[in-house]
């Protein structure tokens, strides 16, 4: 593993490569690292699902496939509850987010204790961007207007939320979804704008809500006992640009990439139309996924749950 | 050892284990594990697990063993041999009329489900003693079955252009509607193949003419046929208005094909209702094995970054767009005899994608050219899953005389892939329209 | 596989008809999938017909035939034994982590990985048993 004193490090993603956002950010860290870290350490990348696919991606971790990943936390949510800090829709400003979830802040300090349990270590977090609700033909723009709408979503947590708010939630693969909305299967889709961008999902959905039903994160991953018997040096180069990485991850998600001057137009140029809710219909949103944040509690723990919320900044 | 080395003899392991008659599963499975072993140890095998797990437990798969579940009811309940039955006396003055009719159904085939696999195995169990009882080649019969197969991925709904339109952010609506035109064209190519061959070699098609004295049971061929039309209705209506997607329609057609099997063709005992689920079963896991070594062999050649570099090397060569387009074409009917069509476009769509866009081509052209490319790529060996699969639901078919049936069509659909490069029209003129 | 026909069908019934989808229904229909193609390599063994190119075996004198295929049996197990080492291991891993799906159901992933090294193990025996026939057709030759 190690030549010359370099540490060789095997990294995976099952992000495909060119995709919007979270390829670029993800190239900026491998980068960072290989640039500052010559002689140190080196990540040799395996992009866009070489090594491992989306569901490979955690046991592939955790039997040393991969020595560190990228993966998007509604992957790890049924082994590890606790990360769902990051998935609930208490995320009400980017900056927020970032802010929070900061490396070595105490959010992410106190997460990685309850990790530690389990031998997983996050690194980095980044933020979290929202997931909105986009529909084929309902324009949402309360909790009633979703009554009964089926809505694909892609975990438990996001099925979850639709039930709490009395949609009816519907699993399939993402490679069926766009045919799936053109037809009808279902009403709409849970998806985080950026990354949304052109997969066809434009053309066969007429209203997008601009609220944050769910929030979506895809942090770094390092079995705990491995990251600990690396080199000192070697740590402290990925801790450096890790450090860089949150902050570049802001710059692309607030300046390079802001939602409603450069995102939102996109669709609307392709015949959507955002939804804004009012200050009040975002309360009435806020009140009917209170359950939502409390099942979420229930099943962490009252005490874990409550202090991540309180460390959150939610109560 | 040297990485180039490692790839060379995990090749060469793989092409002398097939030559030696080993199972197509081991060949690659077992050559892809040497190959791993080689390139980073023992410890690398820590690798087969997620492979092997991950390559069989997707969703998108599930839509295969249903269809062959489908195509084993309509078969052993007579439904094909009806349907089949038809199309060949409608057929019946042309040469080769019967070939020519497994062709139009594995075109109807096609629009019903997405995976080739799928269409050779459903088709293949009906067409294929047909054409034998009619006294044509093996060979020619097995081509007639196996190329056409792979049209289910060019004309919609297709299971790979969702997955493209997914990696290259091209629209999944356009490429089903841009599939069309060069659907139709693959299937004109292939009728004119027939013809040709039915004409120059004497007594392909003298066989034939035995056929269209119009029996009683074509008479009653006619007065069923309702049934299965409206399975295919079933099916097809189910994607078009919304009600299920491309994979829970095969489950729609599983249950219409029993049902038709039962209420109206009075075919089904209990017997056959066993043999049904048995034989599915077993061309099932005959298939979902060979998948499973094809992607431990696909794994090895990601590990050592063999699609990654010979696409970088197209990506960093300085030559005209015509020469790079076939250079590419050429690279991808390569790569395509060794690895499956899903990996080839998840791989290679990233890689390629950028050259695409200095080029200026457009990118739901080049979907099209892709998918046509691995309609090939389908029918080489040595991975060619259409063709395992036709040795897997055929007994009276030997692998050797499949494989030069089939050949000829890789010329064919070679030509077809030409026309589709120099008339980009033929994909790109249905998709303006929309 | 019929009952993996089945949960889709009544899938696609609850949703269109109750607008009550099954949140179970597809993935279930992945693990019967993992099973479909592990569990009938074994029997396909048994009756000698996994896929191959058999051109140039059937070619062969008898006693050479007779010598590739104890290599065959031989290199089926090694791969059958490789699987299971690995794939072992990963449901030992998710089992001590106590990993499960990220859905409604909360399956322990050791179950559905657990079939693979149970599966292949009757690969195994498959081979074994098909090693020593040829071994003894070999000896009262
Ligand atoms: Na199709
Ligand atoms: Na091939």
């Amino acid at each position: 593993e190690c030549l010359g004193g370099e540490k060789r490090i095997k990294m995976a993603t099952y992000i495909p490569v060119g995709y919007p956002l979270i390829d670029e950010q993800q190239r900026f860290f491998v980068n960072q690292v290989n640039e500052t870290g010559k002689g140190s350490v080196r990540i040799d990348m395996y992009w866009g699902g070489s090594l491992l696919k989306g569901k490979e991606i955690l046991p592939g971790l955790q039997a040393g496939t991969a020595d560190m990943v990228f993966q998007t936390t509604a992957y790890l949510l049924g082994s590890f509850p606790v990360i769902a800090i990051q998935n609930l829709p208490i995320w009400d400003s980017l900056e927020k987010a970032h802010v929070k979830l900061e490396m070595d802040g105490p959010l992410a300090v106190f997460q990685n204790d309850v990790l530690r349990k389990r031998n997983l270590f996050q690194l980095a977090v980044g933020g979290a961007v929202p997931e909105f609700l986009w529909t084929r033909r309902k324009r949402v723009r309360t909790p009633a207007d979703m009554r009964g709408l089926k809505i694909r979503v892609a975990g438990k947590l996001e099925a979850v939320a639709m039930e709490t708010l009395g949609a009816v939630p519907v699993t399939m693969s993402s490679a069926e979804l766009p045919q799936a909305l053109q037809r009808g299967v279902v009403d709409g889709a849970l998806m985080n704008p950026w990354t949304a961008r052109g997969r066809g999902v434009e053309e066969y959905c007429r209203y997008m809500l601009v609220y944050a039903l769910s929030s979506q994160s895809t942090p770094i991953y390092v079995m705990r006992n491995k990251w600990e018997s690396w080199p000192a040096e070697a740590r402290s180069v990925m801790k450096n640009a890790a450090a860089k990485w949150e902050k570049n991850y802001l710059t692309l998600i607030t300046k390079t990439y802001p939602l409603k001057e450069t995102i939102i137009p996109i669709y609307e140029k392709a015949g959507m139309e955002a939804v804004y809710p009012t200050t009040v219909e975002k309360a009435e949103f806020a009140r009917a996924l209170k359950p939502l944040i409390d099942w979420w509690v229930s099943q962490v723990g009252q005490e874990t749950g409550n202090r991540i919320l309180m460390l959150a900044g939610v109560k | 050892m040297s990485l180039l080395a490692i790839i060379a003899i995990t090749i060469a392991l793989m092409l002398g284990f097939l030559l030696f008659g080993f199972p197509i599963f081991l060949s690659m499975g077992g050559a892809g594990i040497i190959g791993i072993m080689m390139h980073s140890g023992i410890d690398g095998l820590s690798l087969l697990q997620t492979t092997v797990y991950g390559a069989v437990s997707r969703f998108t798969l599930v839509a295969a063993p249903l269809f062959i579940l489908m195509g084993e009811v309509i078969f052993r309940s007579g439904i094909g041999a009806d349907l089949y039955k038809i199309l060949s006396w409608l057929l019946r003055r042309i040469p080769g009329g019967l070939a020519m009719a497994t062709v139009l159904a594995c075109a109807v085939f096609g629009a019903m489900c997405g995976i080739s696999i799928a269409a050779v195995a459903t088709i293949g169990v009906i067409a294929i003693p047909e054409m034998l009882k009619n006294g044509y080649d093996k060979g020619f019969a097995a081509g007639a079955v196996c190329a056409p197969g792979a049209l289910a991925m060019l004309i919609p709904p297709s299971l790979l252009f969702i997955l493209y339109g997914e990696v290259a952010g091209v629209s999944v609506g356009k490429l089903f509607v841009a599939g069309i035109l060069p659907g139709v064209l693959l299937v004109v190519l292939m009728s004119a193949y027939i013809i040709l061959r039915s004409l120059t070699v004497p007594g392909m098609h003298q066989s034939d003419a035995a056929t269209p004295t119009f029996h009683r049971e074509t008479v009653n061929a006619f007065k069923r046929v309702w049934a299965p039309l409206l399975l295919i209705l079933a099916v097809l209506g189910s994607i078009y208005f919304g009600i299920a997607t491309p994979t829970e329609s095969a489950a729609i057609g599983v249950a219409g094909a029993y049902l038709s099997a039962c209420f109206v063709y009075r075919s089904l005992d209990r017997k056959r209702f066993g043999e049904t689920l048995e034989e599915a079963a077993l061309i099932t896991g005959k298939i979902l094995i060979v998948y499973v070594g094809a992607v431990i062999f696909t794994q090895f050649l990601n590990l050592s970054r063999v699609p990654e570099t010979i696409a970088g090397f197209i990506a960093a060569m300085d030559t005209p767009p015509w020469a790079t387009m076939i250079i590419i074409q050429s690279m991808l009917v390569l790569l395509g005899m060794f690895i499956d069509g899903a990996s080839m476009i998840l791989i290679t769509t990233p890689i390629l994608l950028p050259i695409v866009k200095v080029m200026q081509w457009d990118p739901v052209w080049f979907g099209v050219l892709m998918i046509a490319n691995i309609e090939i790529a389908v029918i080489t060996p040595p991975l060619g899953l259409n063709l395992y699969t036709l040795s897997a639901v055929s007994k009276e078919i030997d692998s050797e005389a499949i494989l030069l049936g089939t050949f000829p069509y890789v010329a064919v659909m070679i030509i077809g892939l030409i026309l589709l490069i120099v008339f980009p029209q033929i994909s790109l003129w249905l998709p303006s329209m929309m | 596989m019929l009952f993996m026909a089945l949960i889709i069908f009544y899938d696609v019934g609850m949703r269109y008809l109750f607008n009550r989808p099954t949140f179970w229904a597809m993935e279930v229909s992945e693990y019967l999938l993992v099973y479909l193609a592990f569990a009938a390599a074994a029997g396909i063994q048994d009756r000698k017909s996994h896929i191959k190119m058999d051109y140039f075996h059937n070619k062969m004198s008898e006693t050479a035939r007779g010598y590739i295929d104890i290599i065959i049996y031989l290199g089926m197990v090694g791969f059958a034994s490789a699987i299971i080492w690995t794939s072992a291991r990963m449901t030992i891993i998710a089992y001590q982590y106590e990993s499960s799906s990220n859905s409604t159901l909360e399956v322990p992933l050791w179950l559905p990985y657990g079939l693979v090294p149970l599966c292949m193990t009757l690969l195994v025996l498959q081979g074994a048993i098909d090693m020593a026939k040829a071994f003894k057709k070999g000896f009262f030759q």
